[in-house]
């Protein structure tokens, strides 16, 4: 069995950002585990622009903020094998791999970044009625088949949800020569990012239809069109408002669950909103010295805050290894109060040093004009003013841990002012 | 007249208000930073956008090469400069950054690979 300081399992941008940020910690014996068989994870199909104006201040593709993680890799000489599976990883940090180059190789962490990343929500997660033609794809997987493989789905298309791969890709197969007929939207609101919107959508005079779902879908072979209708306010179908719409293709962009599967096996401890693991402000899961990042832990808007991420789970991981804690007296539980969906971290650790805690969050709906605040025991220790609070944009509030007493903290929307 | 844009520059995708008169920009407001206004004012006499796409490889550890307009392009000639980056079919090795088509929309703005792809067939 080979024992190695810091194991991250992922090679996208959560992982790479983490291993880079480790290694020029000082971390020296790491190791960097991914399943495909080359570095950068989703960002290699993710072709347009838009990506690096936060992280790196200048407007890049997907494969090109992947390019500046990968050079770095090399240049740092970190260790990495691709086209690894991990299999199992047991509570005590024992990681179990499999190859076809190694087979079955078993290792030792005394510490792990969990980086799996996400995996979209597919139709049977979403129980849409009707027959089971060909056809019927996710957005990422399409966008797989046109960006790498080179392959067009179909020639008519209809997407369910809005979320910002669905918009990403009505704009791509626009491009390719596709027609897209509607984006539908379950909810009154856009999923993805108002840009998206924009320059997705509006660009090309694709409707956007909010407020309604597909109710059915018909074909045998392969599809040949959808029932689409309007929803009410408790999205009960209104049944006057159903239409069909001839399409040969549906794609599905309805959300995005961290792929957990490792993460629960091992016994970490589930948040069941986020549906990543419950952590503390130094990214630490429920088992010591073990700490996840982006989308594995909650799905991000950006890649960039998933790199921001990666290198806190670094910096983090090298604190834990240099045993330098800041010794924990007392945990605090932070609870998603009025209008907010999530809270990440789920915990906060007081040691003895004071510290200033960023807590990220997901409003339920749409507020405009209100403010974000944060309370313990009927107090309030924190407050931040949003223009715009949006399910589809991540924000975040600050609170200094001298401030908090009790044991629990309230964040929430202030729906007085 | 006053127009609702969303800003596309950056994530925060800033609601903004702009004053203009037919293809004249006169001002904006609720903008967060200055990009702001550039696209603003782009926006009413004459909107850009980058076009990324792929192209074919030959030989390539891909099959697709993923490309870009090293400049944001007018608008209007998105379908066209489509139609060119259709007609391209390279043969790896390609490093990132490398011009496949110069001037591809007549206005100085290049086609460019975004990833690099190595020659498998030596």
């Amino acid at each position: 069995m080979k024992l190695i300081d810091l194991i991250i399992i992922g090679g996208g941008p959560a992982g790479l950002a983490a291993a880079c940020q480790a290694k020029e910690n000082g971390i020296n014996n790491i190791l960097l585990l991914e399943r495909e068989n080359v570095l950068g994870g989703i960002l290699k199909q993710c072709i347009h622009n838009g990506f690096g104006l936060q992280y790196f201040q200048k407007e890049l593709t997907g494969p090109e903020y992947a390019n500046e993680f990968i050079e770095k890799i090399h240049k740092l000489k970190i260790p990495y094998k691709v086209n690894t599976m991990v299999l199992s990883i047991q509570p005590n940090k024992t990681i179990i791999t499999s190859s076809k180059e190694e087979g079955y190789v078993v290792y030792q962490a005394k510490s792990i970044i969990l980086a799996m990343g996400c995996r979209e929500r597919p139709r049977g997660a979403i129980r849409i009625p009707g027959t089971n033609p060909s056809g019927i794809l996710t957005a990422g997987t399409a966008q797989k088949f046109v960006n790498i493989d080179g392959y067009i789905p179909g020639e008519t298309c209809v997407i369910l949800g809005s979320g910002d791969i669905g918009l990403i890709m009505a704009r791509r197969l626009t491009l390719e020569g596709v027609k897209v007929k509607a984006v539908c939207e379950f909810q009154p609101y856009p999923g993805g990012l108002s840009r998206n919107i924009e320059q997705c959508l509006i660009d090309y005079n694709i409707p956007l239809m909010l407020s309604h779902t597909v109710v059915a879908i018909h074909g045998k072979k392969r599809v040949t069109g959808v029932t689409i209708a309007k929803v009410d306010e408790h999205f009960n179908i209104i049944e006057n408002s159903k239409q069909e719409i001839a399409c040969d293709t549906l794609l599905l962009s309805v959300g995005l669950i961290p792929e957990n599967e490792l993460t629960s096996q091992m016994g970490i401890k589930m948040d069941q909103v986020t549906s990543g693991a419950m952590v503390n402000q130094t990214l630490e899961t429920s088992i010591k010295g073990v700490f996840a990042c982006g989308n594995v832990l909650h799905v991000h808007d950006l890649v960039d805050y998933v790199t921001m991420e990666g290198n806190r789970a670094a910096n983090y991981a090298t604190t834990y290894l240099n045993n330098s804690k800041n010794l924990m007296k007392k945990r605090i539980t932070v609870i998603a109060d009025k209008g907010i969906r999530y809270v990440m971290p789920q915990y906060i650790d007081i040691g003895e040093k004071n510290e200033k805690i960023t807590i990220y969050f997901r409003s339920k709906e749409i507020y405009r004009e209100k403010n974000t605040i944060v309370k313990c025991q009927k107090k309030i220790i924190s407050r931040h003013k949003n223009l715009r609070l949006m399910p589809a944009e991540m924000e975040k509030i600050l609170v200094k841990t001298e401030d908090i007493s009790g044991d629990t903290i309230y964040v929430g929307v202030d729906t007085n002012d | 007249m006053i127009r609702k844009m969303t800003c596309i520059v950056c994530p925060r995708g800033c609601e903004m208000d702009v004053e203009y008169e037919k293809n004249t920009f006169i001002g904006v407001l609720n903008n967060f930073c200055s990009k702001g206004e550039e696209y603003a004012r782009d926006e009413i006499i004459s909107p850009k956008r980058v076009v990324t796409s792929t192209v074919k490889v030959i030989g390539g550890d891909l099959l697709m090469l993923p490309v870009k307009t090293d400049k944001p392009v007018n608008k209007e000639k998105i379908f066209d400069i489509i139609k060119k980056i259709y007609q391209v079919k390279v043969t790896a090795p390609i490093e990132i950054n490398d011009v496949l088509l110069s001037n591809i929309d007549d206005n100085g703005a290049n086609l460019v690979a975004t990833s690099s792809t190595i020659n498998i067939t030596k």
